[in-house]
């Protein structure tokens, strides 16, 4: 059986790409087509919206003074969102992908009804929708003119040759060939506007992606970007979440290790030298042998309290930074590691303890489970993101589980505002990739 | 005397071990769990429990709440807990019964091996044992009415509420117990305190007084100089 495990803490959608790209993989007349179809139908829309929005500002805000106005404008925008709704429906076809709609202020449980009805006006977005009924008017007005007079001008003079002989002729009016001095007469005229509507067809494509981008990009603007901005801060948040569970995990960690460790060991040495005390009056020889104990048990307090403090910043990072402690690492391997290590300058401290803890937890758990003759380390900086992985040819299998650490490492990674991904196929090999922010 | 012990850490359960030993005591169980503790307890039934607050299976304060299981089911049961770090409502949780035989000592105070034999052997005998410091902070609340003491009397004060009897306190403060007598009718009066000498409910009524009223002192103080949350 082969299973594969992957991790990937990023959520973050690539939806960074520039707006003015189609779908992908379309013909130019599919999405010649698509463009159409978004502005031929971005004008009637944008006059309703914009009729809407236009009538209910003015009658909300007449009537403000008498209360109904907050009831109007709040119906209005509510109308407003629905047409936004349908804005981002339609931005897919242009834009070719689902448009992120940003949350919207939503009633608590516990507010009155009069606050209810006016939860709309408290919210943001809404109003951007209502400023997108009335600017939206105007590119999709001139979207819509200018597809429809693009398409009818190519065509019309294309088709020229076969729908002239039902003109009038008449001879006394300068013509536009003639103008131009290509000769009088029906045949010049002919071939300027077929060269016209040619040259029309030819940039139709263009143009009416020009149109289609124009609309959808104030579109986007007013009603979409705000959601990505919200993604942006909830990113943020889960980053910074992660960073204080991470920390109070850890602290807590740290005050059992304290109190099982050094804690009892002291309690215990305090015991023996009392004993000691005591005995020193009644049997001296005992009282010596009670006292090597206890040094015994300093002895090991004090062990126990380095190997404590190594596990919140081994001090070789401290005193001489990553490269030295990761070398130091490496040594402790029971096996060969070869590394890569390329990081032109120094790194921040919680970078540096964070690709410390991810090699050598990454190294113990190769030592533990996996059996591996031999591991590959690397951390390289590219731009500002360090790429660490830990590559091992042993058994595989590893899991993201408790007790193989590797889940308290996945909340370090993130509280580094980083991702961790863990490849581990049953018979191996097993790789670890940590991508971190530098800064 | 025959006791049963209980504490997780076996470095600890060892060094008690040793002490009760050579003291001429006999530890009759030795447990490192709540659940343990309780049966070991309940079929020993031993002259006085040692047991630690934190233990398994939960690691929180196990060992208390299984001394209080103990009481309930043997209500003549003496417990001595021992604890790493002073916590008020753990006092407050043995002494909630109102009997004696129960003690609350910091794990540090054993290795002051006689006064810990004592303690012990006050637990045992009925009495009460409370950590110093558990009074301290009793007393630190309790600010103004302790300005109307002197030195002296403060510190018979706190050694009443520990627990110990006129002779030990004479014994302690190397004073004679007619001296102690006189201080200890001196704080009464000026508490506005019933004397009574009668052990155990001398030393109940010197904590009430010292923690106040009981919602007062149920709620925590944050004022308190050495309050720690968590």
């Amino acid at each position: 059986m082969t299973h594969t495990l992957t991790q990937r803490l990023d959520m973050t959608a690539d939806d960074t790409a520039p707006l003015s790209r189609g779908p992908e993989g379309d013909g130019w007349w599919r999405r010649l087509l698509r463009d159409t179809g978004y502005t031929l139908t971005a004008f009637p829309i944008a006059l309703v919206a914009f009729v809407v929005a236009v009538v209910g500002l003015s009658l909300g805000a007449a009537t403000l003074v008498i209360g109904v106005g907050f009831v109007v404008l709040a119906g209005t925008l509510v109308v407003l969102r629905g047409f936004a709704h349908l804005e981002r429906l339609r931005l897919r076809s242009v834009r070719g992908r689902t448009s992120p709609v940003p949350s919207y202020a939503v009633a608590r449980a516990g507010d009155s009804t009069v606050r209810r009805l006016v939860t709309p006006l408290r919210d943001a977005q809404s109003w951007l929708d209502l400023l997108w009924g009335v600017l939206g008017f105007a590119t999709g007005t001139t979207a819509f003119a200018v597809t429809v007079a693009w398409w009818a001008g190519s065509f019309g003079g294309i088709t020229y040759w076969f729908w002239q002989r039902w003109l009038p002729v008449d001879d006394g009016t300068e013509t536009l060939a003639s103008m131009i001095g290509l000769g009088v007469g029906r045949e010049p005229e002919i071939w300027l506007n077929l060269g016209l509507g040619l040259a029309g067809l030819l940039l139709l494509p263009v143009v009416v992606r020009l149109m289609a981008t124009m609309h959808a990009s104030l579109s986007w603007v007013l009603l979409c970007s705000r959601a990505e901005l919200q993604r942006d801060v909830r990113h943020a948040e889960g980053g910074r979440e992660a960073a204080r569970i991470a920390e109070a995990d850890s602290l807590r960690r740290l005050e059992r290790d304290i109190h099982d460790g050094p804690q009892q060991r002291l309690v215990r040495l305090q015991m023996d030298l009392g004993r000691a005390g005591k005995q020193l009056d009644q049997d001296p020889r005992q009282a010596k042998l009670t006292i090597d104990a206890a040094m015994q048990q300093a002895r090991d307090t004090v062990a126990e309290l380095r190997s404590l403090s190594r596990g919140i910043a081994p001090p070789v990072l401290v005193d001489r930074g990553l490269v030295a402690a990761l070398q130091e690492a490496f040594a402790r391997a029971p096996f060969p590691v070869h590394a890569t290590i390329d990081v032109p300058g120094p790194l921040p401290p919680h970078v540096e303890t964070t690709v410390y803890f991810v090699v050598s937890e990454a190294l113990t758990n190769v030592a533990k489970h996996s059996g591996a003759g031999r591991v590959e380390v690397g951390v390289v900086q590219v731009g500002r993101r360090l790429r660490v992985a830990v590559t091992d040819d042993g058994a595989g299998g590893a899991q993201v589980g408790k007790g193989h650490g590797l889940a308290g490492l996945e909340q370090r990674v993130r509280a580094a505002d980083g991702t961790l991904e863990i490849t581990s196929p049953a018979g191996g090999p097993t790789s670890l990739r940590a991508d971190l922010a530098c800064d | 005397m025959r006791l049963v012990v209980a504490d997780d850490s076996l470095l600890l359960r060892e060094g008690l071990q040793l002490i009760l030993s050579e003291a001429g005591h006999e530890v009759v169980a030795s447990v490192g769990d709540g659940p343990s503790f309780v049966a070991a307890a309940l079929e020993h039934r031993p002259d006085v429990c040692l047991v630690d607050v934190r233990m398994p299976p939960s690691h929180t304060d196990e060992g208390l709440r299984a001394a209080v299981d103990v009481r309930r089911q043997w209500p003549q049961a003496r417990v001595l807990v021992l604890s790493q770090y002073v916590e008020m409502s753990y006092a407050d949780d043995l002494l909630a019964g109102g009997r004696g035989g129960v003690g609350y000592l910091l794990k540090d105070r054993v290795s002051d091996i006689d006064a810990f034999l004592a303690s012990l052997q006050r637990v045992a005998d009925g009495g009460t044992a409370l950590d110093p410091e558990v009074i301290e902070r009793l007393m630190v609340r309790r600010r103004d009415p302790m300005e109307r003491l002197t030195a002296r009397e403060r510190e018979v004060l706190g050694q009443m509420a520990q627990g110990k009897g006129n002779q030990a306190i004479a014994d302690d403060l190397v004073v004679t117990l007619a001296a102690v007598e006189k201080h200890t009718q001196r704080i009464f009066a000026k508490l506005g305190l019933l004397p009574d000498d009668a052990g155990h409910r001398r030393v109940l009524a010197v904590l009430a007084y010292l923690r106040g009223s009981a919602p007062e002192y149920s709620a925590p103080d944050y004022s308190a100089p050495d309050y720690s949350p968590g």
